[in-house]
């Protein structure tokens, strides 16, 4: 945890030489027990911005070939990030965020599954919405705003931008063990969950199909 | 990744084929002379010659990106008796899984990617070919063309840089286009294989990750 509270510090020193920071709402986030904190993705900076400012230390979800190097892949866990196989279905990693929300402990997820190309909130991954049904504890929606003006995904460099990070109070959907019932549940959820997410990006919300569209049959 | 990625066409003239690199990070269209460049924040200007610059966020540029007709491309290139889509790629092929461990505790697998292979990725109506450089060429690498006919395709994936394409036959096959735009090849590839489905009778396409999953078509 030395190396994880060390990173967070150096963040907090460093970063303002991009930008201002503003974090709102981490009084929300439940001081103790499982929870899971579900984000939208703008830039490769996010996961380290999110837990810097997240007060608990939080286990993350992240892509697979982000650990191919040795060296990313020591820090990445250290920084309590898991690998996940985002090309087939993963069941290791449903297992594994399972696992250490039965430990008591945040796991987070970045529901796109990737970064927004051109900046709009993008549909979420319904595996990640089986898993918020499949888990049942609180789901801390977390809006990121402005880190994709510091770098976006079609450029190299870093530039100076604002960036708002808004945690939004815990919803709390129901455990449903039983697959029928999730899948019964999971274009609800995923309305509620992505309006939460979108409610504080000043209109820029969910492109391309709705999930309505995307439900499986 | 660079602007050429975000556009695959010049969102002023419409011409298809990737933006050029020049100078300072920027990119010019070669049709229109068009420059286009990173300017506050995310925003991106574009300085037409002898026109005054145009300056859009990326989501507004790219709601004027010509539209994505894959039926006029498909009859396009029916008649040319060409690709729909054919570009210089760097090819790796997933050679197994190796698991992780951090602190003793099993955390997953992850894929080990083979060396890059130099060669030509096309784009078909039913199907993604790899062509080495050199393939069947005397002297040359003796390795044939690689095929993913698209019902043996199980996933799409844009990661970064490439496109990884996962198939029932074939292990994960990674690519990079290094001159052209991935997101265009993700996009076309998804189109053309979402309407396969459906001509088919497979159904319609509503996820293409973690796997290709489709409802019945009413």
């Amino acid at each position: 945890m030395t190396f994880y509270r060390f990173c967070q510090r150096l963040v907090r020193t460093v970063w303002p030489l991009i930008g201002p920071l503003e974090v709102v709402g981490t009084e929300v986030i439940p001081e103790q027990g499982p929870f899971l904190l579900i984000a939208n993705h703008q830039s490769v900076l996010d996961p380290i911005l999110i837990q810097t400012v997240c007060p608990r230390p939080m286990h993350t979800m992240a892509k697979s070939t982000q650990f191919a190097s040795p060296v990313v892949a020591q820090l990445m866990y250290h920084l309590n990030s898991f690998p996940v196989r985002r090309y087939r279905i993963d069941p290791q990693a449903v297992r594994y965020a399972l696992r250490v929300l039965r430990s008591g402990e945040p796991v987070g997820i970045y529901i796109e599954g990737e970064r927004t190309w051109d900046g709009r909130l993008q549909p979420p991954r319904l595996g990640t919405i089986r898993l918020i049904l499949k888990a049942g504890v609180p789901v801390v929606p977390c809006t990121i705003q402005g880190s994709y003006d510091v770098w976006p995904r079609w450029h190299r460099g870093v530039r100076r931008a604002p960036v708002r990070i808004t945690f939004g109070e815990p919803l709390y959907f129901p455990r449903l063990d039983h697959r029928e019932e999730r899948e019964a549940a999971l274009t609800a959820t995923a309305n509620t969950l992505m309006g939460r997410l979108a409610a504080p990006l000043d209109g820029k919300g969910v492109t391309g199909a709705s999930p309505e569209q995307r439900q499986a049959v | 990744m660079a602007i050429r990625d975000l556009f695959w066409a010049c969102p002023i003239c419409g011409r298809e084929g990737g933006l050029d690199s020049a100078r300072r990070g920027s990119e010019v269209c070669g049709g229109c002379s068009t420059r286009f460049s990173r300017g506050r924040g995310s925003a991106i200007t574009a300085h037409t010659p002898g026109r005054p610059p145009i300056t859009l966020s990326p989501a507004e540029w790219v709601d004027r990106l010509p539209e994505l007709d894959v039926e006029e491309r498909i009859r396009r290139a029916e008649a040319a008796g060409s690709a729909l889509l054919s570009e210089p790629a760097l090819l790796r092929m997933q050679a197994g899984e190796v698991p992780v461990y951090f602190r003793g505790r099993y955390l997953n697998q992850i894929e080990d990617l083979g060396p890059p292979r130099h060669g030509l990725l096309q784009l078909f109506p039913d199907r993604v070919t790899f062509l080495p450089t050199g393939a069947g060429e005397e002297g040359g690498d003796a390795a044939s063309s690689i095929t993913w006919p698209f019902g043996e395709i199980t996933a799409v994936q844009p990661s970064s840089s490439t496109l990884q394409l996962n198939s029932r036959r074939l292990p994960l096959a990674s690519f990079k286009v290094p001159g052209g735009s991935i997101r265009f090849w993700e996009a076309l590839l998804c189109a053309a294989l979402a309407r396969y489905y459906l001509m088919n009778g497979l159904g319609e396409i509503i996820e293409f990750q973690p796997r290709i999953a489709t409802r019945r078509a009413t």
